[in-house]
């Protein structure tokens, strides 16, 4: 289920019948007068009982969670056809788009269709071999949606229109399907069709395939009728409407021989609201319209703010900190390069800040180095700065290895800085059943909404082949290697070929979630001369290279992308202008630079880069994709406050700010596959960790030395208490000091069991060594100076019974850890990939308070 | 310390001898409240009011006085009259000696339109009154013998230069406000960019009747005098302060600017003038 659409169908309706309201999944149709074209021919799921994943790869995945009797989830793939009909050239053409799709396709390809892929899994014996599968699937489809959201009397039972279709299934020596449809009755109940010319046209194959023994597939291709007696009222797919009632339900049989009934589950999938067989309320409402939006916006900047070193090398225009922040204080994501002293990338960030109050805006925040160690050298550093107006959940500095460069960049530690970004979706309230049942808004971020954003200032110098291209080309797959090695998760503090740890590398400790199944973005000064718009990529080879496979390696078409038509591909994303120019995309200017340049942008050469690393290439979806078509613009700044005589004029002209234009490309992300949530009847991990501290103790200066001596974890009986004692120095870091369930501890702690119903305590220190007493920061918003940990520590309960995370009042006594102040979510809303909370201390008497971010992560474990 | 009685002569040491009576240097300000040098006993929000005061005469259309991460930012903007802006030393009469980093990141000096009517000043300074030559009376800076290392940017500048000039200054206040000054002494410390670093210091050498300039490494400059310096300033004041000098042009042309956008940071005093923890 989309986030997005779960909020729209709560937000009108709050706050009476709210829990009432039908579940909203966005499920854009393929059209194929829009999307299909032969040359480019879309691919249909063939109904044969083999479910490829990228057969549905214009639809969308949601797991199969069994609440009742755990074991391995199963799969859900959904995919509409729309109204147009399909010619023979333009869908399931030709040798199949992507890998795993059979040579025997349907074609033509079926319009106004839904098809429906389950891959379930299969119950074992005891010595964990493989039994034949059987049970029952039911969809239940409203034919007449807005019918049932609009509470019109009678349809919140099963109408003429609607039908129930029922697949009775086993597999193996004796295999047999049955497949029966029903209509509703108007009267709260369903009844047979009394002509086979109401039946809704269905499909249903049912395999156990030899190439995934795990795992029953069924296959369904339903019809989706429309008005055309004697069925009548059916509007799906009408343009006035777009909307279908939709529900499923998967109940399997019990297997002789098998240890656990396995492979049930529902769609919506929610442990505590299963659709129910004659109220169409509680069946999912599936929006066939455009997907959800994910909007975003990326800004590359290099600013040519240069050090103060030994010898004086004059700035790249006549910006400043002031001017440049005022360039990029309303941005949503920047990376800017060339500010080379830590006070000037301190500086930028305060300043960024205080406009950014000035208009009532949150803080941005940011990943830099700021370091006051007087004798370390302004150019030992990236020279970077990534700002965000979003969230920061993680983030980290990699400097490239020393031996990558020529001449001056020799005196310089460029590298690439890393940001993952929270989404708009991230953060988008939520509404929590609290133990009353009643209705909350949840507190917490949500950790799965993000995208990995990379910053980096690569090698100047030639683009014709020699040392300088060399150096650069080191630098490209050191790039890749490093961000490989963030999206699957880290650790980031060993050399684990092709990544190499940097020199004074800046990471955050340990693993965090995977971010290989979503785009990532690579924004930066990348040196090298790239083709504008139309330009042959063949006439510019040094930018063939970078992008090829021997470097940054992001050209190729994944398998997701060969087989789906929705997505864009887009992986250079300011190569060509939206604006009326579509060659208006060179950024590099030159030293003396004027206003003059705002028309030359076509001529000049490209080095500054917004690219795209495509979600991991496999067989299987993605979770996010990139809605057609990003959009750019470069755009060249200008001072009125310095001027500039061009000789031979008498004109005093605007200096650039930048010997570089800025760049900025809008992009919108959408989910293609639906998140996994908390099953109790399944053994869980758990994982509380400090992502981010942030120093509030003074309004300016550099920098505080962190330090944690507890990370804390009751459960279920055992407790954990960490220890990170390193000093980590920064205004704002990103550390990662956590503990977690399981066997990797050094004292037994062990993973939550299945059916776990107890409460886990969480709690973390934040403090700061100093030249006196090393003090212990206040991170929350209660307590005021007290220095009892109660009153300066974050604290936290998760309920195994509800799903509940709370921050609680602290552990001065057994009933605090349950005394509840705020309600961060639950976890049967999904967080698969964590949930955190940021809190802020108050002490207005030392002023020792920081900004913390928490972290809390349920894990699902399979059973061996 | 000595008394002179030959008055008006300057005796300009461009190398010399390095007598040495003068104290040690030794931390007053890195203007980092995080981690401060030298270390507070409660750390501070902003610019340390126990260390520093403002600064402020004349007028300006635009001003700041902040901290900027580590650094003190000083920026003034004015198109009429002279105006001083900054922080001055909480406990000045104890400071002999400024040491500090300066950099002027822009500068920008526009005379009259027409010409010979006087010649527009920005500056970014050290300062302070270290002695009155005469008899001073409370609160006139009359007679105060001032001393200052600038970086100077002047309308007289080529247009659209990025050099600005370093120089080394003692004059005598004319009057009560020290508005109308005489010099007694200037040096050429030579040019320096915009947005390039300079470590500046001003020192009064008293045991040999001389000030003591140096810029970055290079060999101090000696600007020595000959007039009476025993007797307090009028108006005890050490000053870091970005300043304007403007002329007032005829009727019709435009106004003058003088603009200033400076930082100051890792501030050092003689050694007695350490402030209290």
């Amino acid at each position: 289920m989309q986030r997005g659409a779960f909020l729209l169908a709560f937000a009108s309706l709050l706050p009476t019948w709210a829990a009432a309201a039908p579940h909203v999944t966005r499920l854009p149709p393929q059209n194929a007068e829009v999307h299909c074209r032969p040359g480019a021919p879309c691919t249909q799921p063939t109904t044969d009982g083999w479910v490829a994943p990228m057969e549905y790869a214009d639809g969308k995945k949601f797991p199969m969670q069994d609440y009742v009797n755990g074991g391995p989830n199963g799969e859900l793939y959904l995919l509409v056809s729309d109204n147009a009909e399909y010619t023979s050239e333009e869908c399931n053409f030709g040798v199949p788009q992507a890998g795993g799709i059979p040579s025997a396709q349907t074609n033509p390809c079926l319009s106004q269709t839904l098809f429906i892929g389950l891959r379930l899994p299969r119950p074992k014996d005891a010595n964990g071999n493989f039994l034949d599968a059987s049970g029952f699937i039911d969809v239940w489809l409203d034919a007449q949606r807005d019918a049932t959201i609009d509470l019109v009397p009678g349809a919140s039972g099963p109408r003429s229109e609607d039908r129930h279709l029922r697949l009775r299934y086993s597999t193996g020596p004796n295999a047999s399907t049955s497949l029966t449809q029903e209509m509703g009755n108007n009267a709260n109940g369903w009844t047979g069709l009394s002509a086979p010319n109401q039946a809704w046209a269905t499909t249903a194959v049912v395999t156990t395939p030899g190439a995934d023994p795990a795992r029953v597939h069924i296959e369904f291709s339903v019809k989706l009728r429309s008005s055309v007696p004697p069925i009548v009222g059916s509007e799906p797919l009408s343009s006035a409407v777009r909307k279908l009632g939709f529900a499923l339900q998967s109940a399997p049989a019990m297997t002789a021989g098998a240890t656990q009934r396995v492979g049930g589950g529902t769609f919506n999938n929610a442990k505590n609201q299963p659709p129910a067989d004659t109220l169409t309320g509680t069946w999912e409402t599936l929006e066939l319209k455009d997907p959800l939006s994910i909007p975003l916006a990326f800004t590359m900047w290099n600013v040519g703010q240069m050090p103060d070193a030994t010898f004086w090398v004059g700035d790249g225009g006549s910006g400043e900190i002031d001017t440049v922040a005022a360039q990029i204080f309303r941005k949503e994501v920047v990376c800017v390069s060339e500010i080379w002293m830590s006070y000037e990338r301190g500086e930028l960030v305060e300043k960024v800040n205080e406009l950014r109050a000035a208009e009532s805006l949150p803080p941005m925040q940011a990943v830099t180095e700021l370091n006051d160690e007087v004798f370390k050298l302004p150019t030992e550093s990236t020279g970077l700065v990534l700002l965000s107006s979003r969230q920061i959940l993680e983030g980290g500095v990699h400097h490239f290895p020393s031996s990558m460069c020529t001449g001056n960049d020799c005196m310089q530690d460029k590298g690439v800085i890393w940001a993952r970004i929270a989404t708009p979706a991230a953060t988008a309230p939520v509404l929590v059943m609290d133990d009353t049942g009643m209705p909350r808004v949840s507190t917490a971020t949500d950790y799965g909404e993000f995208v990995d954003v990379f910053c980096t200032h690569v090698n100047a110098g030639d683009n014709t082949p020699g040392s300088d291209t060399d150096a650069r080309e080191d630098q490209f797959f050191d790039i890749k290697a490093y961000v490989q090695q963030v999206r699957r998760g880290g650790p980031l503090d060993a050399n684990i070929f092709p990544y190499v740890l940097g020199d004074n590398d800046i990471f955050p400790l340990g693993t965090w979630p995977s971010g290989l199944d979503r785009p990532a973005f690579l924004l930066g000064d990348l040196n090298t001369i790239g083709p504008k718009a139309t330009e042959a990529d063949s006439n510019f080879p040094a930018y063939q290279d970078m992008v090829g496979p021997s470097f940054l390696d992001i050209q190729r078409r994944t398998e997701f992308e060969k087989a789906n038509s929705l997505f864009s591909e887009a992986r250079d994303l300011a190569r060509t202008s939206s604006g009326p120019d579509p060659m208006a995309t060179g950024t590099w200017l030159s030293s003396h630079c004027t206003d003059l340049v705002a028309q030359e942008l076509g001529s000049k050469n490209r080095l500054d880069y917004v690219l795209v690393f495509p979600a991991e290439d496999t067989l299987e979806f993605p979770a996010y994709a990139l809605l057609k078509e990003p959009t750019a613009s470069v755009e060249p700044h200008f001072d009125p406050d310095s001027g500039i005589v061009i000789e031979g004029t008498s004109f005093l002209f605007s200096q650039c700010l930048s010997d570089h234009a800025m760049v900025d490309v809008g992009v919108a992300l959408t989910k293609v596959k639906d998140f996994v949530k908390y099953n109790p009847t399944k053994p869980h991990r758990i994982e509380y960790a400090v992502k981010q501290v942030t120093d509030l103790e003074t309004a300016s200066g550099c920098c505080a030395d962190w330090f944690t001596p507890r990370v804390h974890m009751t459960a279920n009986g055992f407790f954990r208490e960490n220890a990170f004692l390193d000093i980590v120095e920064d205004q704002t870091i990103y550390p990662n000091w956590r503990v977690r369930t399981g066997p990797d501890n050094p004292t037994q702690f062990p993973d939550l069991p299945a059916n776990f119903t107890g409460v886990v305590n969480m709690t973390s220190a934040i403090w700061e060594e100093d030249v006196g007493p090393n003090d212990h920061y206040d991170s929350i918003p209660e307590g005021g100076a007290s220095l009892a940990v109660d009153d300066r520590d974050g604290h936290f309960s998760f309920f195994a019974a509800s799903g509940l995370v709370r921050r609680v009042k602290g552990e001065s006594s057994a009933n605090d850890w349950l005394t509840g102040l705020e309600l961060m979510g639950s976890f049967l809303n999904g967080y698969e990939n964590g949930m955190s909370l940021e809190t802020e201390g108050t002490d207005q008497d030392t002023g020792n308070n920081a900004r913390v971010r928490h972290f809390i992560q349920l894990k699902e474990l399979e059973i061996p | 310390m000595s008394a002179m009685t030959l008055k008006s002569a300057v005796l300009v040491l461009l190398l010399g001898g390095t007598a040495h009576a003068v104290e040690p240097m030794v931390p007053y300000d890195n203007f980092n409240p995080t981690e401060s040098d030298p270390p507070r006993a409660t750390k501070v929000r902003g610019i340390d009011p126990a260390r520093w005061a403002s600064e402020q005469t004349g007028t300006r259309q635009q001003e700041l006085r902040a901290l900027a991460f580590t650094r003190l930012r000083l920026l003034s903007r004015a198109n009429s009259g002279t105006g001083r802006y900054g922080l001055h030393f909480i406990q000045p009469s104890a400071v002999t000696a400024i040491e500090a980093k300066v950099r002027v990141n822009n500068a920008r000096s526009t005379g009259c339109e027409a010409p010979g009517i006087g010649v527009s000043e920005g500056a970014a300074e050290l300062s302070g009154h270290f002695f009155n030559s005469s008899t001073p009376s409370r609160g006139s800076a009359k007679d105060d013998i001032t001393a200052s290392i600038r970086i100077v940017s002047r309308s007289t500048d080529p247009v659209g230069s990025q050099l600005l000039r370093v120089e080394a200054l003692i004059e005598r206040c004319r009057d009560s406000t020290c508005t109308a000054r005489n010099s007694l002494f200037t040096a050429d410390l030579g040019p320096v960019h915009q947005g390039e670093l300079a470590r500046l210091r001003v020192q009064w050498d008293a045991a040999n009747d001389r000030f003591v300039f140096q810029r970055d490494s290079q060999p101090e400059v000696y600007g020595a005098y000959t007039v009476t310096d025993t007797r307090a300033p009028g108006i005890a004041n050490k000053e870091l302060v970005v300043t304007h000098s403007l002329p007032t042009c005829t009727s019709g042309s435009p106004s003058p600017l003088g603009y200033v956008n400076a930082y100051f940071h890792d501030v050092w005093v003689n050694s007695s003038a350490a402030p209290a923890p």
